[in-house]
């Protein structure tokens, strides 16, 4: 009987291997070399449907033999849908299969993202190909297909490029790549979203030997998300106001003018923003005061024997209440709490906050907001000034 | 008959009980409790406390018996053996619907092109192997599972926990505690079978250590883990895409990334999914064979290997019936999904509670405990 059992126990081996194409449990078992591994999407509108464009990377003997790196692919197709445009693409891949569930980013054109956004994002959480912890942004003032198709040369695409350009962008504090699922999580629970925003620049601008069709993607500020759809921007000079409310300064650079010192440039440490709400005399939210503590060194002084520090970190820290209030009223004028802030409020002041007569939706297109800031200097660093 | 000790047991208990646990938990609870889906653990603990309470003073009709014995000893031998063919009928149907609600899960969230059929097929297989066995084997099974999964579990939490939004979920204000004890009878419904089968199971125990200590400790690990779970995903994911996803745990796992290196691992964490189903499919499966022992007679044959003599037959009936349900229980995604959040937990709760209840009064009535 034991004899019988371990037989039994062994046929069931069969069930493991991929010879079958049907009722094994292998039927997503796929060899990695006949596998193309995209790494982002790109969705554009067009008429009937949407244009899917997609970057990936593939490996193998035939790529070592044409360069000394990895080959990209980039394809571009237009279908009725989502599913229909991922179906045509696969039949103008070399490879027997389109790999997405590396995607690492994904990209949507301003129009598309205006229209579409509740059906890509729908589809995005509803299929176990693609990761919903994927960076997600939107190509303002051009289309995905002209930035997933045309960026990089020489070893790169626009996958690689987008890694250094986030990288690049959080340690200066003025980007932050949210997530579709930060997207739509945010909308169910503050109604309103942020997306980092891209534009599309010539290489050429930066780079005269580059391919004249190259581009590369810079950011651009964020595009603010509510209802499913696009309802305003914030710009690129305002960004790190975004940043610096959401607990990511970074360590970038703050320039500012003194009548005496010329240009001066001061380079984070450190940052804190902390909101509170003003209380009306009904007891409703009237307002947000701030505080911003940050820490600065200084890095580059264009007169230095004229320098004030105290004037310049008094100017610096006007330059960081410049971007909250910036930020902040945009959520006010759009009356859309992107940010969550009435959330974090009502962690802190539960009670007042439930007691209000007038909930934070019904104030939030009448807000003032006062935003003081303290700069110090926190090290002195190679020269004592 | 070798006897179990108070870990196996335990042990047992708490691999068994993540079969559920993984189901319902923290979608359900969500979808009652909101935002205050966290809190909702900690409200079942004391119903789930007297629970156990009350099957430890049942149990006294019977000493060194399971409640299989005790329910005949209080009920009388008529009515206790028809009690006992009722909840032998349940425990198959249950173990039925495991296997397709499993073969399901996995179908829906790994293997898009594949057929439940199989993993139903494989399962019961496996079941009936385990079946024909001691429980003494699936007890031993279940200790090495338990470290396994709890790792699993506790790695993925603190992979997730820098992710989490606490303004989703804080704070808790007194008006939501009442929504949070609905979504704490969801809790309820995940650990109160494991505690029944636990009390079916109780004769084949020997430990000194008094039940009620040992099972409270293991409610309140039970409710912790239960917690830090809708903590963690409904702080990543808000409460409202919590209850829109069909398994928001599978979901945020999918979405993990570690150090930027390693990702899409959530098949590891779905395929250790199985082990409870099969620890739990294989309890529900032979406490009903013993029971069905009891009214009909005969022993378990354990080393005759696959053999249907004596016993060991309704191991195979009983297997035999869970494969039947699983087929024929749902031909829809929306039948199953009725069966699964609505039926089979309303079913199971007034089983879990209302049958003890019924045998501590009868019990306390014909001072037999």
């Amino acid at each position: 009987m034991k004899r019988v059992t371990a037989f039994g126990l062994g046929l069931l081996l069969l069930c493991l291997p991929g010879c079958a194409n049907a009722g094994t449990v292998y039927s997503n078992y796929r060899e990695l070399e006949e596998m193309e591994l995209i790494l982002s999407l790109g969705f554009d509108s067009v008429r009937n449907g949407v244009r899917l464009s997609v970057s990936g990377s593939s490996s193998g003997a035939e790529s070592s033999e044409e360069s000394s790196g990895s080959k990209f692919t980039r394809l571009t197709t237009a279908g009725t849908s989502i599913t229909s445009a991922m179906e045509t693409i696969q039949d103008f891949a070399t490879k027997e299969e389109l790999f997405y569930a590396h995607t690492q980013y994904v990209i949507l054109g301003e129009s598309y993202a205006k229209t579409n956004l509740a059906m890509i994002l729908d589809y995005l959480q509803g299929t176990t190909g693609v990761r919903t912890s994927v960076p997600m942004f939107v190509v303002h003032g051009d289309t995905a297909e002209h930035l997933v198709t045309s960026t990089g040369e020489r070893g790169s695409d626009i996958t690689t490029t987008l890694n250094s350009t986030i990288l690049d962008s959080r340690r200066r504090g003025d980007g932050y790549p949210f997530s579709c699922s930060e997207v739509i999580a945010a909308q169910n629970e503050h109604g309103a979203a942020l997306m980092m925003a891209l534009k599309v620049v010539p290489t050429q601008s930066v780079e005269p030997s580059a391919q004249e069709d190259a581009v590369s993607p810079l950011p651009d500020g964020y595009a603010i998300v509510r209802d499913d759809t696009i309802i305003d921007f914030i710009p690129q000079a305002d960004a790190r106001g975004v940043n610096l409310l959401i607990g990511e300064p970074g360590l970038g650079g703050v320039t500012v003018t003194d009548p005496k010192a010329g240009t001066v440039t001061v380079n984070m440490t450190s940052c804190t923003v902390k909101l509170e709400p003003v209380w009306g005399a009904d007891g409703s939210v009237t307002g947000l005061s701030g505080k911003i503590r940050a820490q600065v060194y200084l890095k580059e002084v264009e007169h230095p024997s004229a320098l004030d520090k105290t004037a310049v970190l008094e100017a610096v820290s006007e330059q960081l209440e410049r971007w909250v209030e910036h930020v902040l009223q945009k959520m006010s004028d759009n009356e859309a709490d992107f940010l969550g802030v009435g959330l974090q409020m009502r962690m802190r002041h539960p009670i007042l906050w439930d007691r209000a007569p007038r909930t934070w939706e019904q104030v939030l297109g009448e807000l003032t907001f006062d935003i003081q800031a303290e700069t110090t200097i926190a090290r002195a660093g190679e020269l004592q000034r | 008959m070798k006897a179990l000790s108070r870990r196996q047991m335990l042990a047992l208990m708490f691999v068994a009980m993540l079969s559920p646990f993984l189901r319902l938990i923290p979608r359900q609870v969500a979808l009652f409790a909101g935002r205050a889906a966290w809190t909702a653990p900690f409200l079942a603990f004391v119903p789930l406390l007297l629970l156990a309470a009350a099957l430890e003073k049942i149990l006294k009709a019977a000493p060194k018996h399971g409640l299989g014995e005790a329910s005949c000893q209080i009920l009388g031998g008529g009515l206790g053996k028809a009690v006992l063919v009722i909840w032998s009928v349940w425990l198959c149907f249950h173990g039925g619907f495991i296997l397709r609600s499993g073969a399901d899960r996995f179908i829906g969230t790994i293997f898009p092109d594949s057929s439940a059929w199989i993993f139903v097929g494989v399962m019961a297989l496996l079941v009936l192997i385990a079946g024909l066995g001691s429980v003494k084997t699936l007890a031993r099974s279940a200790e090495i599972f338990r470290p396994l999964m709890v790792v699993v579990l506790v790695a993925v939490l603190l992979i997730a926990l820098p992710e989490v939004h606490w303004e989703y979920q804080l704070p808790v204000m007194p008006a939501e505690l009442g929504p949070s004890a609905l979504g704490g009878l969801m809790m309820a419904d995940t650990v109160c079978i494991v505690l029944v089968l636990a009390a079916f199971l109780a004769g084949y125990e020997s430990s000194d250590t008094p039940r009620l200590r040992s099972f409270g400790k293991f409610l309140a690990v039970s409710c912790l883990l239960a917690a830090a779970i809708c903590a963690v995903v409904v702080g990543i994911c808000g409460a409202s895409l919590t209850t829109q996803l069909s398994h928001p745990f599978f979901s945020m796992v999918r979405d993990l990334t570690i150090f930027h290196a390693v990702q899409r691992f959530e098949a590891l964490v779905v395929g250790l999914w199985v082990l409870p189903d099969f620890v739990l499919v294989t309890m529900e499966l032979l406490i009903a064979a013993d029971n069905l022992m009891l009214v009909f007679g005969g022993e378990k044959i354990e080393h005759g290997g696959l053999s249907w003599r004596s016993g060991n037959k309704f191991i195979w009936l009983g297997v035999l019936v869970a494969v039947v349900t699983a087929v024929c229980i749902a031909r829809t995604a929306d039948q199953l999904a009725l069966w699964a959040f609505t039926l089979v937990p309303v079913v199971n709760l007034t089983l879990c509670f209302g049958y003890p209840a019924v045998l501590f009064a009868v019990g306390k009535a014909r001072k037999r405990i």
